[in-house]
């Protein structure tokens, strides 16, 4: 498995249960909306739509007969409140899911609208005439009763006072029974009040009784007619159907969309279930998923660690081969080192025969001998004191004087050097100090290392280009900041097309068998790991390597 | 449920027993839009020529109608119909004689583009408004849509529903006070009641709340025939010469009376009433006592200090 997600790996599951929670919480939103609101705002329309109806029937009772004083202000305030109702209504309802509920609904408001704007003007004349009626209703008994007293006291035929008095008082009763929308009542009324206009001409006190009796009768029967016509186009008018129409039509537009509605809310509910069964199942894989990648990553610390550790040990070995391999080349050293002391010895040695022979041994000769073997000896001695010192082990840094350390890895390889007839100069600013710390063999070991690969550069030159030239490496030792060791030759060169790859290990351009490709990798880890520096190669006409080290 | 609908209706109609109540002592408006409009109503800008101002007719400080039988317009001209009082108006049922518009803020829309009364138009008077810094100020300050002819009429509207009077001697009577009323005054109450004046003139505004005409039970072709009234609001023959009942609160002060303001005194104002309206002849001493109890309709006028 791919350790390394992409970021649409990384970020899809994430998105994905981001969108899902967001889609459920729309749906969910958009549901508890719908049919909180729905049910809010239907409830709303009901409540209005019964209090229209039950204003509408108050406002019915106002057309009635009733011949005593009202106060009208209350009817005011409920056409008011009707008024109010049917605005709030019309912003209740003002939109709806199907535009034909919506037109019919707001059709019948408006119409009753219309029909109480009527009706609320005839509802004003009711009041107009009724109160002009109770008035006259009022007067009437009064009247009469002042009649029957002037009747008693006045001296006017008893028969002129028995009709007068008749008539009047049928006049009141069928007044009063005319109310009933008695037709013979009426017809009975109109008889009786001709009756009275017909006694007019006796007296002036009569006259005037009669005018007001006959005056407040045909008031009332004018105004009742008023009424009664009034009422009549009232009823006409049909507020109340009209009002229960609207009613009903808006109970058909719920049974309309409870139905759709519920389909609706059914196909809803059903997409919000699938999406939280399909998160639930999409987290639980992510649960699963994310343990997995902590297993690996648990596994991947850990080879990580293994690896490095491996490295490391891989690392002690290759420094390990690289000193056997300089042991090797150290060896072959000593043995150029001691060819020339033990040649002189061997000559020595034989000498003292020759010189017994020629009888030349005495004490001089003797003390001559040891002491000239004494001084190849010691050579030798020195020479393996050195190469020891080469192989001691030493994991603590010391001051390091680069000079000395250069001069000795040059003696190291001086046979090599001089087998190859090769001119090497060191060149340096003498009056400065040039020292850094590290580990000494380490350090003189990869001096070995980048001379080494000089020569057999040279060599390799020689031999394959026939470089006629002779060859030459240059070092060059220079301070400032940093302490900066140059190392060029005119061998055969780095092709610039491998120049990037020469530090990698195993990595050589050297015959089989002649070198294993650790040589600059071992320089490289040397002065990165243990001396704090660096080494990296120049390209140019001339292989040129530069290693730099912090200074002390 | 019908049955006990109409049960309660009735019931509670019933239960309305009280047929005069008293002014209350605010009605909800806005205060600051209600001083704007106080502005406006004392302005003579609000005219073409910039003589008169809704004051001009409706003098607050003096019963908020006119002493003038009709109103006086711009360049003198004369108005067919005395001013009825921006006082209680707005406890009327509609606004106008004849009751042409539905509230206060329509009826502000009525004088202003009234050719004889203030011969302004809208378009003109926004202008106008327009470049007086503090109108556009003030306007900005309570009306999102600045000056125009709902906000103006609006702030007026907001003003009058201040020009209330209570505290009268006679709503002091009303709230239980008895000795607020003299016993001449308690008998014009009694003779009012008896009598029948309150089939029409009682509720809040003792009248203003229906429409009558004059000489409803006697004609009266003078005075009753003058202005054809609701017909001309709603072109049925049978509602000529219909006119609003007139509040009769502060009717001391609304001298003279009636839509022509043809009747000077208050007692041959009942006199006419009580003969044309109820058809019956009251006796001078009836007619004094009444108007005794009218005379104790006299509310507090509100002051300068009322509405800033």
């Amino acid at each position: 498995m791919s350790v390394s997600r992409s970021f649409f790996e990384k970020y899809a599951l994430q998105g994905l249960v981001v969108s899902i929670v967001i889609i459920i919480a729309l749906f969910g939103y958009h549901l508890s909306r719908n049919v909180m609101m729905q049910k809010e705002r239907h409830q709303a329309i009901l409540m209005h739509l019964n209090t229209l109806q039950l204003l509408n029937q108050k406002i019915d009772t106002y057309f009635s007969y009733e011949f005593q004083h009202v106060n009208y202000d209350e009817m005011v305030v409920s056409i008011k409140k009707f008024k109010q109702e049917l605005a709030t209504l019309k912003g209740l309802t003002e939109r709806f899911e199907s535009d034909s509920d919506t037109q019919a609904i707001s059709a019948q408001l408006d119409r009753v609208t219309t029909l109480s704007a009527k009706r609320d003007i005839y509802l004003e004349k009711h009041k107009s005439y009724k109160s002009v009626a109770i008035n006259s209703m009022r007067y009437l008994p009064g009247l009469y009763s002042d009649l029957k007293r002037f009747l008693l006291e006045s001296n006017l035929p008893e028969a002129l006072k028995n009709r007068v008095s008749g008539s009047s008082a049928d006049t009141l009763t069928y007044i009063f029974y005319s109310l009933f929308k008695d037709a013979e009542s009426e017809s009975r009324l109109n008889e009786n009040i001709e009756a009275l206009e017909a006694l007019y001409g006796h007296g002036k006190r009569l006259d005037r009784f009669l005018y007001f009796i006959i005056l407040h009768s045909k008031n009332i029967e004018k105004q009742k007619q008023n009424i009664d016509r009034n009422i009549a186009k009232k009823r006409a008018l049909g507020v109340g159907a009209a009002v229960e129409r609207l009613d009903l039509r808006y109970l058909e537009y719920l049974d309309n969309s409870y139905a759709a509605k519920k389909r609706l809310n059914m196909i809803l509910y059903g997409v919000v279930i699938v999406l939280f069964i399909a998160l639930m199942i999409i987290l639980y894989f992510e649960q699963k998923f994310k343990r997995a990648l902590e297993n690996l990553n648990d596994t991947l610390e850990d080879r990580i660690k293994e690896e490095t550790r491996k490295r490391i040990d891989n690392e002690q070995i290759l420094m390990q081969q690289s000193k056997l391999n300089a042991m090797g080349e150290l060896i072959t050293s000593i043995s150029h080192q001691w060819r020339q002391p033990l040649n002189a010895l061997g000559i020595i040695i034989q000498d003292i025969e020759d010189a017994y022979d020629f009888k030349e041994l005495d004490k001089a000769y003797i003390e001559h001998t040891i002491e000239h073997s004494m001084e190849h000896i010691n050579s030798m001695s020195r020479t393996i004191d050195e190469f020891r010192s080469f192989f001691k082990r030493s994991d603590t840094k010391v001051a390091i004087d680069v000079i000395k350390s250069l001069e000795y890895a040059v003696q190291m390889l001086s046979y090599r050097i001089e087998e190859c007839g090769i001119g090497l100069n060191i060149s340096y600013d003498e009056s400065e100090v040039f020292t850094v710390m590290g580990l000494r063999s380490e350090f003189e070991q990869m001096m070995m290392i980048l001379i080494n690969n000089a020569i057999d550069a040279i060599d390799n030159a020689r031999r394959s280009k026939g470089l006629s030239e002779q060859g030459v490496i240059d070092i060059a030792v220079t301070r400032n900041d940093h302490i900066r060791i140059e190392v060029g030759d005119n061998g055969i060169g780095i092709d610039p097309a491998i120049a990037d790859r020469i530090f990698e290990p195993y990595y050589t351009t050297k015959d089989q068998g002649e070198g294993v490709g650790m040589g600059l990798y071992i320089a490289k880890l040397v002065l990165e790991n243990h001396m704090n520096g660096s080494i990296r190669y120049v390209p140019g006409e001339k292989t040129k390597f530069v290693i730099t080290m912090e200074r002390i | 449920m019908r049955f006990w609908v109409i049960f309660f209706a009735v019931a509670s109609l019933l239960g309305a027993s009280e047929l005069i109540t008293s002014v209350p002592r605010t009605v909800p408006h806005d205060p600051a839009k209600a001083a704007l409009g106080k502005r406006l109503f004392f302005d003579t800008a609000l005219s073409k020529d910039g003589t008169q101002a809704c004051v001009s007719c409706h003098i607050i400080a003096e019963g908020g109608a006119e002493p003038r039988s009709a109103s006086v317009g711009i360049k003198n001209q004369k108005g067919k119909i005395n001013a009825p009082t921006v006082l209680n108006a707005v406890f009327n049922i509609a606004q106008f004689w004849d009751g042409r518009a539905e509230n206060l803020q329509e009826q502000a829309k009525g004088p202003i583009v009234n050719p004889i009364e203030m011969g302004n138009s809208f378009e003109n008077l926004v202008a106008t408004l327009s470049r007086d810094e503090e109108y556009r100020k003030e306007f900005a300050q309570l009306y999102q849509d600045g000056i125009t002819p709902d906000t103006i009429t609006d702030a007026i509207a907001q003003y009058e529903k201040t020009l209330i009077t209570p505290d009268s001697r006679f709503d002091r009577y009303l709230e239980g006070e008895k000795s607020a009323l003299s016993r001449a005054e308690q008998e014009g109450f009694e003779l009012f009641k008896s009598k029948g004046c309150i089939s029409c003139h009682h509720g809040v505004n003792i009248g203003g709340n229906q429409y009558q005409r004059f000489g409803a039970v006697i004609p009266n072709e003078k005075i009753g025939m003058a202005n054809l009234g609701r017909f001309n609001v709603t072109g049925d023959p049978d509602d000529k010469y219909y006119l609003k009942v007139p509040t009769l609160r502060n009717v001391a002060r609304t001298a003279p009376y009636f839509h022509d303001g043809s009747v000077k005194t208050l007692h041959e104002a009942v006199r006419l009433m009580s003969y044309h309206q109820l058809g019956i002849e009251l006796q001078s001493d009836e007619i004094d006592r009444i108007v005794k109890f009218l005379l104790t309709l006299n509310g507090k006028i509100p002051g300068d200090d009322d509405v800033r």
